[in-house]
């Protein structure tokens, strides 16, 4: 069986359908040959019964004649029989013209006979006695095969009878019936299955070649998705339904990862930028200090120069670790991450920083658990940021509410400070970048909400900003 | 906060005993960074450190004689800074069980991984302070030389006893002995200063083992854990008040980024 499978998965599509057709030929030619001989045989059973009708016609007619017998046969009795065969040539209600009919059209059904008497001249066809002949065991006692050569019935042509010999008192009888030859009803049979193996392959070809224009058309769709995508153009998706539903599950797919590069592209693209500009303003600083450095004789200075561009290298490690932080995100799986968990993990680690200035952090969280799918160190950094922001944001004393929940089926984390609030006209994700960049230069404040942005994008979630009055509530929603 | 810097002064003047004699295996192919860290060290007391710079001269280096500890790159000319750990750790040989550190720029969280289960003992990405570089040395030779005491033995520190086993800590004085109540997280604080006996622990090294699921630094750990250490002051005094006001606070800062608890016994 293995065996076969592998043999099978080294064969060509091609050769597998060639290997089709010679089979299905060489049924066909099988069958062909079968329906030949079948043929052959009801048309000699045919002409047996008629040959067994004629002699049951013929014996009847003869009578209590028949009770010949050869001692007492007499010369005037044959010439009797004789002259009765001769009336009885053309038989009983047989049509006359059927023994000319047979030797024109070569189509059976003529009558033969032959009668032989002990005494006198034999009459009817002598052939009949002479002809090679075959017994035909299977259509019944003494029914022979007979095989009449050119000339011998029929001028023009050969033919076949079947006949029954039989002896009735001391007269050896010989009734037959020309055989319709095989060769009209095998036509009519070769043309039958001819024209199905036409059918057959007329509309084989046709639903292969439609099946493969499909094929070609679904493949098509997904070939041109993919080169406009290899060439940075992600606009562009194959057909999913409609066209092949054989490749729809490729074509799906194909879609679906197409989706998801053009998501992290564009992620990367907006984190990209965000990092030039985390990567360039200290190595700015650091270089500007560093020239003052040279050129400066001062020792204070000179040391004060020198601390302030190792504060700058600092950020600038600070940032490429960020950098590589996201770049992990990038490469690590897919977890489940509970929500209400990092809420209340958050909240513990935060807490010190919040009890030196009054600020409570206070956690709701619900009475099922709230999980998403997603990296986990970027998760925590996002949510760490938020809690970061807002108890900075905090006025000493306020409150800090994290909350997990679902909402329509969504899970979400949101939280709440009672801050200043935001400006709306920063709410947009350009102003959102101008306002981290410009907060950058303030401890710790990082990548800010553009980081927390960036990563809640990575997982599919949308970051929303709302006026708490008094305060702000950020609010991620993930869609799984 | 005299008493606290010469306390915080006395710790790093400890460790340069411990290191006093040691041996150190460096394999680092950037030369300036190979000769800045080899100086750090035998300032700090180390009596040789044998700078190499592609893995096979670190396996040829091994063969020959014994370090007490290896400070490795990862990415090295010919064979790298892990797979020479790996083979190290393999062979059997005199450095097979020699605490090693692998100082290298790929600093992911998954590299790190890959670090540790290469038979690294401490895997640290550069750029690295001296002060943070010393520390983590100092705690691996600390290890191997505590290696013989069973693990999980209590720790002692003046009236203090700290059982691992049970995380518990005890402040067992004449008149009394009662139980310092603390939460996991203050207590695994604790516990890693305890362990450090009277040497300096960084920051880094701190969050590292204890804020174990946090998969990341974050920018102002540094405050979070200055926050957390300040609050947990506060409880060890309310609950050991007996000790004194000289003594307190028992958490003390050393230099910029390291903490210590105050060894009481000495």
């Amino acid at each position: 069986m293995r065996a076969l499978r592998d043999w099978l998965a080294r064969r060509t599509s091609t050769q597998l359908a060639s290997a089709l057709a010679v089979l299905a030929a060489l049924a066909l030619t099988g069958s062909l040959v079968l329906t030949g001989q079948a043929v052959r045989m009801d048309q000699r059973q045919q002409a047996a019964l008629s040959a067994l009708d004629d002699y049951a016609a013929m014996v009847s007619k003869l009578g209590v004649e028949t009770d010949f017998n050869p001692s007492e046969l007499t010369a005037g009795d044959a010439a009797y029989l004789s002259a009765w065969l001769g009336a009885f040539q053309s038989g009983p209600g047989r049509d006359p013209g059927s023994l000319e009919e047979t030797c024109r059209t070569g189509r059976g059904g003529a009558g033969v006979r032959y009668i032989r008497a002990p005494v006198g001249k034999p009459a009817g066809l002598a052939a009949l006695a002479t002809a090679p002949s075959e017994r035909l065991p299977r259509l019944g006692e003494n029914v022979w095969r007979v095989t009449l050569a050119r000339g011998e019935l029929c001028p023009g042509r050969t033919v076949e009878a079947v006949v029954v010999r039989r002896t009735v008192g001391s007269l050896n009888i010989i009734v037959g019936r020309v055989v319709d030859p095989t060769g009209r009803a095998l036509g009519w049979a070769v043309l039958a299955v001819a024209l199905t193996g036409a059918v057959i392959l007329i509309s084989g070809l046709a639903a292969a070649a439609f099946a493969r224009r499909r094929l070609t058309l679904a493949i098509t769709g997904v070939s041109q998705a993919l080169d406009r995508a290899a060439i940075g153009d992600f606009s562009v998706r194959a057909p999913e339904v409609g066209v092949a539903p054989e490749l729809t599950e490729l074509t799906v797919q194909a879609n679906r990862t197409l989706d998801r590069l053009e998501e992290l592209l564009s992620w990367l693209r907006d984190s990209a930028d965000q990092l030039a500009h985390d990567f360039r303003t200290p190595l700015a600083r650091a270089t500007a200090r560093m020239e003052r450095l040279a050129e400066t004789d001062d020792a204070d200075e000179r040391s004060r120069l020198g601390l302030e561009a190792a504060h700058d290298l600092k950020a600038l490690s600070r940032a490429m670790n960020e950098a590589m932080a996201l770049r992990e995100g990038e490469a690590w799986l897919f977890e489940t991450v509970r929500l209400d968990d990092l809420a209340e993990a958050v909240a513990e680690l935060y807490e010190p920083l919040a009890e030196a200035r009054g600020v409570v952090i206070r956690v709701e969280r619900p009475a099922e658990p709230v999980a998403v799918l997603g990296v986990r160190s970027l998760l925590q950094r996002a949510a760490a940021n938020l809690v970061d922001n807002a108890v900075k944001f905090s006025p000493d004393g306020g409150t800090v509410t994290l909350r997990a929940f679902i909402a329509a089926g969504r899970p979400a984390l949101s939280v709440r400070d009672q801050g200043p609030g935001l400006d709306p006209r920063l709410l947009s994700d350009a102003a959102l970048r101008t306002a981290s960049a410009e907060a950058g230069g303030r401890e710790s404040h990082g990548l800010g909400l553009t980081f927390v942005a960036t990563v809640l994008r990575r997982h599919g979630a949308e970051m929303t900003i709302d006026d708490a009055a008094p305060g702000t509530i950020v609010t991620a929603q993930f869609s799984r | 906060m005299d008493l606290e810097t010469e306390s915080a002064e006395q710790a790093f003047a400890a460790m340069t005993a411990m290191f006093d004699g040691r041996r150190a295996l460096l394999l680092e192919d950037d030369p300036d960074l190979s000769e800045h860290v080899a100086d750090r060290l035998l300032r700090a007391g180390f009596a040789a450190v044998d700078r190499v710079d592609t893995g096979e001269a670190a396996l040829q280096a091994c063969a020959s004689g014994a370090y007490d500890v290896l400070i490795l790159d990862r990415l090295t000319k010919g064979l790298d800074g892990l797979e020479t750990l790996k083979r190290l750790r393999a062979s059997g040989g005199p450095c097979a069980d020699t605490p090693a550190l692998m100082l290298t720029a790929l600093g992911g969280e998954r590299q790190k991984v890959e670090g540790l289960l290469g038979g690294a003992d401490d895997y640290l990405a550069k750029p690295v302070g001296d002060e943070e570089l010393l520390a983590r040395i100092g705690c691996q030779i600390r290890r191997t030389a505590r290696h013989a005491r069973p693990a999980g033995a209590d720790i002692l520190n003046g009236p203090f006893r700290l059982s691992p086993g049970a995380r518990t800590l005890k402040l067992e004085l004449e008149t009394a002995s009662r139980l310092i109540d603390l939460s996991p997280l203050e207590f695994a604080i604790v516990q890693e200063l305890m362990t450090a006996r009277g040497q300096p622990v960084t920051k880094t090294m701190l969050w590292d083992r204890c804020w174990v699921e946090w998969k990341f630094l974050p920018e102002n750990f540094v405050n979070i854990i200055d926050a957390r250490i300040s609050a947990l002051r506060r409880r060890l005094k309310e609950q050991a008040p007996e000790l004194g006001e000289d003594l307190h606070p028992l958490i003390v800062s050393a230099r910029s980024q390291s903490l210590i608890f105050r060894d009481l016994d000495r």
